[in-house]
């Protein structure tokens, strides 16, 4: 095992391999609070990746409703279990990763889903805790929020660590982890390792499969088929950079680095996933906490009091099909550019009104809010 | 390294994507790895992916299935077939004649339905080719057997059983137009007429079958209907323009001529979905008052009631989540913890069906602490008006001694050229009386609002100010008579003393604080968005609970201004958007051929009828009380009196699928029908009951443009032609123009098929160009234009966002109803006998555990005095209970109990809100929809009981289900009220009993309240050969041979529904707007002034049937697992209090 340097959890951890940053990182902000678990991100990768045989049972992008939704059935509940309960201090992760907790002959600590478990993708959806006759902020009495799932991408996933074949990898240019549809031997040991269960066999071919990050997409500059789909608007994709070379202009890095109002999935499990959540406000934060990591009061703090930039930023979501590597606000509106510099899209900060006039000289017909 | 078996290399077969050369490839060259996270030496077969990706060509597309958001949706094709849906991304560009455009924030708009389209394009469950049902086919061809009483033998008739034969297109039309000539000479004249009575129906329903001469036309016999005819301008309102054409038919068999003939009977649709909130009309005389999506961004504040935003109205979620960004409040009121409320600063669990009781609460709290926004009140609502005791009517301004001053500033609402834009007869106008401070009584005309009330009053050296709001005292009347009047204000104000906060509390479950919390909130914020929804328009009393709505917003100010309004969200239905009657009612005898004329000057001439489909669902019946104590009583009136009902054809619509109590109407009123036409792209219930099924074109496969428009956004989209099809198919419009060609062949009449001359052509755009010239909101749009432009328009309204109520209260400009005022009284007889002139709360009819439909009104409160039929309490007489009116208070309200309770051991409120995964029944054929729609999807059918590859469930609280000893994902039946449910006459040995009694999976769910279920609406029930199929197959398949997929093996959730009519919606004295003109009348209305029917009232018992694991033995298997609600293991507690994190 080698030592990495992982900034989630504040530290140095073990890993299978040397550590290597790809050029740019892939990397994603999802808004809980905007999302509406309309699946139509299921839909749209379903659609574009996985709709032939063997491919039935398998959603690359799925958004399960927490706390008893999950696809896998119960995924997170179990390897939280397996885990058992750990600590951060002062933002640093002090317990074990599952690399660090791995058992004997494994390189990380993992189950293997049985063929049942992947059965109702949509269990428990809209389940939340309990009912009482009223609930109010800043903490909802019972609850129930969407979390959205695609492969993390992460900097030291398990999945790639895990292939005996080596047949797992990361992009050096973008970072997006992919299985080579060529050299899997389809051991599934990926799937039992990653802890996400992102990382799906399919038995038609022999072979896993996984979330490619719509690299076609990517490489052309536009956003993957589930950040585009999004009806909520609750997603942006862009690059990543390492806390040590942020660019506040780049609106991940902004979300992420900046501001911290994005947060990385169960950082403790020690993959430094690569989509970032900016935490439901009405949630306990124990419970959100246990998912993504001690900044999730400071980031709701922020997401509640939006100052101008950060709602600048969030007006672009959803707007454009193009990735948005600058953007630039103004008092009026928010401009977005791409990795060429060239407008992308520019959106105002408010929302026009028109009044037109009741009697239209040259069509000579009036006008009517009732027609 | 693994070692290399045969078995793997065969399992390595791969068909469509690498290729045996790959194969090899693979196992023949080394590769070496060294850090895959640094580099990775060979990347060519990244090109798999690649390779997947591409397509050849793309086309837009309009996905319209009535949830109203229109999106344009860009289908990428390979090889001839679309492969994948993607949103258009371009509404930033649409703009209008003026330039003004739309913005960003409307992206992307499509959801997951539309982007699984495809899907239902290519399925196996689409509509092939013609088909007519065997026993009909030899119905018509044994020449139309009838007995002495007019009706056809029996066994010609057992729909949804009989084997179907292919025919073709020629034959199908032919067979539909010889048996419409029949039934419409069957029941035309006297001797129709007498058939039809000899078959027991009420002599009312023939007089409204009547030609303007009084002779009997059987055409009246036909119900055609346009599904959502707003969502396909000529394709879907073609269908009321062949029923509007069919007055050819009747001369051709009663020779009248254009004076005296008469056309089809026409059928609703926001009605008949109970989408209409007909309190609405009764408020400000329109429709429905609904905001634009992108008017919530100017809300201070959104209280969101029985709406469900985030599961059915997705596209425009970003408009009012918003306001979580602007630091705005929202506020949701339902009775579970519904997806909507975990968006909310509060939520609040109201008890179901009790709105009205919570709104009154609201207004007493407003009125109470001077809340309210008096000037907005005395300018805009009735409420300073006042009202006679002893007649319980309006004061009119006649009526005082000596005459009161007089405020009438004339028409104000007025065309360029001075004519008033609001025609309204005389007679309905009503001039009432004001008072004022200094004791004088002011009358005002309908026109004396707003800024016009204030400066008549100006010039008699009054103000606005000086008008009495909270008043009570007398007047003299002619012939010297002292009367007592009060105004509405005061009779709230004395109705609203049984409304305390701790009284609302006990009817509504809703804490007092919260209420007066609310009441505060709504009152102090600068503009308030009330969104409601369906969650409390389905309950019988509806009207009373829309009217509460407007009281409150009324009260606070929050009407016709940006971000404060009241808007009623359901089906997409503002049809007068579209001008469509100078093409519906374009006048057959006098047809414009000519393609250049202006759509203004084609000649029209209105033949159709409409009624409610309520009434066929109701048995083919009115409704007609037994009164015990005054006999036999009608209380439909005759404007909204529907005829019998011996032909049905529907187009775009899940008829039978998704009609209320449908397992009565297939059993007990189909059999009164002689042919129903299903028209359809896939295979529904709708057609398994059929007698003729035509198949039509999917949206993506249109052979000739269209036209539709929305409620919730301002866009005009077009539909463009789309790729060849895939199946047999015709579009809607040919269809309608072979029957008429057939009719022609019959006739001899020409006209038929001149009728459809532009279809013929190719050349619709002639239609579509007249509906444009004719509308305000379209004129100066030329059709070819839009459709070469791909995108869509905006519609030319006054404003944008369209703000319901801005021409009132920002321009003064009255309100369409009697007074010119948003009315909060009505006087009509009708309503003083229901005993609601004032809105009051009334029980539920059904879904209560109280007495149905008691009213709650302060101890000898006498403003309400309902007419006593002397029915019995414990009467569960469906029309009975329509008029039992007992008048009760809070505490003795709360001591009452519903005889279905103790009678029948029903205790579970059942609830039906619509599912984000379907549109209704709509994409219950796509197989990954229906995975992701319930606890239970999987697409290898591990159980066998799964009817396909999902199945619905129904919702249940824990605690409710451990009581009755049901675990979580076991099977239980749900029975509602025996007397009807399923259908009337069932019996244990029926074998449809079987098909329509519910068994259903259990869901454990924690956000629902104790003693309330949720079975989602739109499911695709059991039919006689689905279950036949699931009982008969090895593998238990539900799947049908005519190619319906259920989603449930037993029963819908229709099995524990029926049919309601409430009198005071089906009055003839109501005033309300003209749908497509500005012109006031009074009486029925076509999905304005209608009976809605009351899908929620539902009360049910469950049972358990089967367990729920695999080998139906034990508990469900994810429910052993201890982290399900309910059954939660100690490490599930310890996650659910984020437990594995310490510190």
């Amino acid at each position: 095992m080698a030592k990495v340097y992982n900034w989630q959890i504040g530290r140095e951890m073990e890993y299978l391999y040397e550590g290597k940053r790809p050029k740019k990182q892939f990397a994603a902000v999802f808004d809980i609070n905007r999302c509406i678990g309309c699946q139509t991100c299921t839909m749209s990768c379903k659609s574009t990746w996985t709709f032939d045989k063997g491919q039935e049972y398998m959603w690359w992008n799925n958004v399960e409703t927490k706390p008893y939704g999950g696809y896998p059935q119960f995924w997170d509940h179990r390897i939280l279990e397996m885990l058992g309960t750990q600590s951060w201090e002062n933002g640093v992760y002090t317990g074990k990763t599952i690399f660090e907790a791995r058992p004997e002959g494994a390189i990380a600590l993992g189950f293997m889903p049985s063929e049942p478990e992947w059965r109702f993708p949509n269990i428990y959806e809209d389940t939340p805790t309990g009912w009482s006759s009223t609930v109010e902020l800043p903490v909802h009495q019972n609850w129930m929020f969407y979390l959205q799932r695609i492969c993390n991408h992460c900097t030291y996933p398990a999945c790639l660590a895990s292939c005996p074949r080596k047949a797992i990898y990361k992009r050096e240019e973008d970072g997006i982890v992919l299985i080579d549809q060529n050299r899997c031997g389809g051991f599934k040991k990926c799937v039992e390792a990653c802890p996400y269960k992102k990382s799906l066999y399919r038995e038609y071919t022999g072979r896993s499969e996984k979330c490619i990050a719509c690299y076609p997409r990517v490489e052309e500059g536009t956003i993957p088929r589930c950040v585009a789909t999004c009806v909520g608007k609750i997603r942006l994709q862009g690059f990543l950079n390492p806390p040590e070379k942020v660019d506040p202009s780049n609106p991940i890095d902004y979300l992420v680095h900046v501001e911290k109002v994005a947060l990385p999935l169960y950082p403790q499990f020690g993959l430094e996933p690569n989509v970032y959540y900016i935490p439901p406000r009405w949630v306990p934060r124990d419970f959100l906490t246990q998912m993504f990591g001690p900044g999730v009061e400071a980031a709701i703090r922020k997401r509640t009091n939006l100052d101008s930039t950060l709602f600048a930023v969030l007006r672009l979501f959803g707007t454009t099909q193009r990735i948005i590597s600058k953007f630039k606000p103004t008092s009026k509106e928010v401009v977005a550019y791409d990795s060429g510099g060239n407008e992308v899209i520019r959106v105002s900060l408010e929302e026009p009104t028109y009044i037109r006039p009741f009697y239209d000289e040259k069509y000579k017909i009036h006008r009517f809010n009732e027609p | 390294m693994a070692a290399v078996t045969a078995a793997a290399v065969g399992s390595f077969y791969v068909a469509s994507q690498l290729t045996t050369a790959d194969l090899m490839f693979r196992f023949l060259k080394p590769v070496k790895v060294d850090n895959p996270l640094a580099a990775y030496p060979e990347r060519d077969w990244e090109k798999l992916y690649r390779d997947q990706y591409r397509y050849d060509s793309s086309f837009t597309f309009v996905c319209a299935p009535n949830d109203t958001h229109n999106c344009r949706l860009r289908a990428f094709v390979r090889n001839g077939v679309i492969v994948r849906i993607e949103q258009a991304y371009d509404v930033a560009e649409y703009q209008d004649i003026y330039g003004n455009k739309a913005t960003p924030t409307w992206h992307p708009r499509g959801c997951l339905k539309g982007l699984t389209f495809m899907k239902r394009v290519y399925s196996p469950f689409r509509v092939k080719y013609p088909l007519v049902r065997k026993g009909w086919l030899n119905w018509v061809n044994a020449g139309f057997p009838r007995d002495e009483n007019g009706r056809p033998p029996k066994e010609y008739f057992r729909r949804g059983v009989d084997d179907w034969v292919r025919v073709s297109w020629d034959e199908a039309f032919e067979l539909v137009a010889k048996a419409m000539v029949n039934i419409a000479q069957t029941y035309s004249g006297p001797s129709g007429a007498e058939l039809l009575r000899r078959q027991g129906y009420p002599e009312e329903m023939i007089e409204a079958s009547l030609d303007p001469s009084g002779e009997m036309a059987g055409v009246r016999t036909f119900k055609l209907r346009g599904g959502m005819a707003f969502l396909g301008a000529t394709r879907l309102a073609g269908m009321y323009r062949f029923a509007n054409m069919l007055a050819l038919l009747d001369n051709y068999l009663r020779g009248k001529g254009p004076e005296g003939s008469v056309g089809a009977r026409t059928w609703d649709n926001y009605a008949w979905h109970t989408d209409l909130p007909p309190g609405h009309p009764m408020v400000h005389g329109v429709q429905t008052f609904d905001q634009e999506f992108n008017d919530f961004w100017n809300s201070d504040m959104l209280v969101i009631s029985g709406l469900n935003l985030i599961q059915n109205k997705m596209a425009d979620a970003s408009w009012w989540q918003s306001r979580i960004d602007k630091k705005k409040k929202i506020v949701v009121i339902a009775p579970e913890y519904s997806p909507t409320a975990t968006k909310a600063d509060y939520w609040i669990g109201i008890r179901p069906g009790t709105d009205t009781a919570l709104m009154l609460g609201l207004a007493h709290v407003i009125i109470r602490e001077a809340l309210y926004k008096e000037d907005f009140v005395k300018k805009f609502t009735d409420m300073p008006l006042l009202v006679r005791e002893d007649t319980k009517k309006l004061l009119r301004q006649d009526e005082p001694h000596p005459k009161p001053l007089s405020l009438d500033p004339g028409e104000t609402f007025v065309y360029a050229d001075g004519k008033p834009v609001q025609e309204m007869p005389e007679e309905l106008k009503t001039y009432a009386v004001m008072r004022s401070k200094d004791g004088r009584l002011v009358g005002v005309s309908r026109t004396a609002v707003g800024e016009h009330l204030a400066q008549q009053l100006q010039a008699l050296g009054l103000s606005v100010d000086d008008l009495e709001l909270d008043w009570k005292g007398t007047v003299t009347v002619k012939g010297g008579e002292t009367v007592g009047v009060k105004t509405i204000f005061r009779l709230y104000k004395e109705l609203t003393e049984e409304y305390t906060p701790e009284n609302v509390e006990k009817i509504t479950n809703v804490p007092k604080d919260m209420l007066i919390r609310l009441a505060r909130d709504i009152a102090s914020a600068g503009s308030v968005g009330f969104l409601c929804g369906m969650g409390m328009n389905m309950y019988f009393h509806n009207d009373l609970i829309n009217r509460a709505y407007f009281l409150v917003a009324s009260l606070t100010g929050n009407i016709g201004k940006p971000g404060g309004n009241v808007g009623s969200y359901a089906g997409n239905y503002k049809a007068p958007i579209l001008n469509l009657p100078c093409y519906v009612v374009e006048d057959p005898f006098n047809q414009t051929l000519s393609p250049d004329v202006d759509g203004r000057d084609v000649k029209k001439k209105a033949y159709i009828k409409f009624e409610s489909i309520h009434y066929w669902n109701y048995g083919d019946s009115p409704l007609i009380v037994n009164s015990p104590k005054f006999g036999r009583v009608v209380l439909t009136g005759k404007t909204h009196m529907p005829s019998p009902t011996k032909l049905v054809w529907a187009v775009n619509a899940n008829l039978l699928g998704v009609c209320k109590w449908h397992y009565d109407t297939i059993k007990n009123v189909l059999p009164k029908q002689e042919l129903y036409i299903a028209q359809d792209f896939e295979w529904n219930m709708n057609c398994e009951y059929a007698d003729v099924v035509f198949p039509v074109e999917a949206w993506t496969e249109l052979s000739y443009p269209d036209m539709t428009a929305s409620c919730t956004n301002p866009f005009i989209q077009l539909f463009p032609k789309g790729m060849n099809s895939v199946h047999d198919t015709k579009h809607d419009i040919e269809v309608y123009a072979g029957v008429a060609s057939a009719l022609a062949k019959i006739t001899g009449d020409e006209r038929f098929v001149l009728h459809w001359k532009f279809v013929k052509e190719g050349k619709v755009e002639v239609y579509l160009q007249r509906i444009l010239d004719c509308g305000t909101t379209t004129r100066g749009y030329n059709i070819y234009e839009m459709l070469s432009a791909e995108k869509g328009f905006l519609a030319l309204f006054r404003t944008y966002p369209r703000i319901p109520g801005w021409e009132q209260v920002q321009e003064s400009k009255p309100f369409y109803t009697r007074t010119g005022r948003l009315e909060f009284y009505r006087e009509e007889d009708e309503f003083l006998d229901q005993g609601e002139n004032l809105i009051v709360h009334r029980e539920p009819m059904e879904s209560t555990p109280y007495l149905p439909s008691a009213i709650v009104a302060p101890k000898g409160f006498r403003a309400i005095e309902p007419k006593d039929h002397g029915v019995d309490w414990e009467s569960l007489n469906v029309e009975e209970m329509t008029v039992r009116h007992v008048k009760l208070t809070t505490e003795e309200m709360l001591k009452t109990r519903n005889p279905l309770l103790d009678k029948d051991g029903l205790d579970l409120i059942c609830i039906t809100p619509k599912p984000r995964h379907r549109v209704h029944s709509s994409w219950s054929t796509v197989d990954w929809n229906v995975i992701w729609a319930s606890n239970f999807g999987d697409p290898y059918r591990m159980d066998k009981r799964t009817p396909w590859v999902g199945e619905e469930e129904l919702d249940i609280n824990p605690e409710d289900a451990k009581e009755r000893g049901i675990k979580d994902g076991d099977y239980v039946y749900v029975d509602g009220n025996p007397r009807d449910r399923p259908y009337r006459g069932w019996n244990k040995g029926d074998p449809f009993y079987k098909v329509s009694r519910l068994k259903i999976r259990a869901r454990y769910n924690p956000s629902l309240p104790r003693g309330f279920t949720i079975i989602y609406h739109g499911i695709y029930g059991a039919t006689h050969r689905s279950v036949e199929a699931h009982e008969t197959k090895a593998d238990g398949l539900a799947v049908t041979d005519t190619g319906y997929p259920p989603s449930l093996r037993y029963g819908s959730q229709q099995s524990v529904v029926r049919a309601w009519l409430n009198p005071t919606q089906m009055t003839d004295s109501l005033v309300r707007k003209d749908y497509f003109t500005h012109k006031i009348g009074k009486g029925y209305l076509v999905d304005v002034c209608s009976v809605t029917g009351a899908p929620k009232e539902s009360l049910v018992k469950i049972s358990f049937a089967e367990n729920g694991s695999l080998d139906g033995a034990d508990t469900w298997e994810p429910a052993q697992t201890g982290f399900t609600p309910g059954n939660e293991s100690e490490a599930m507690k310890k996650y659910l209090r984020g437990g594995f994190i310490r510190g």
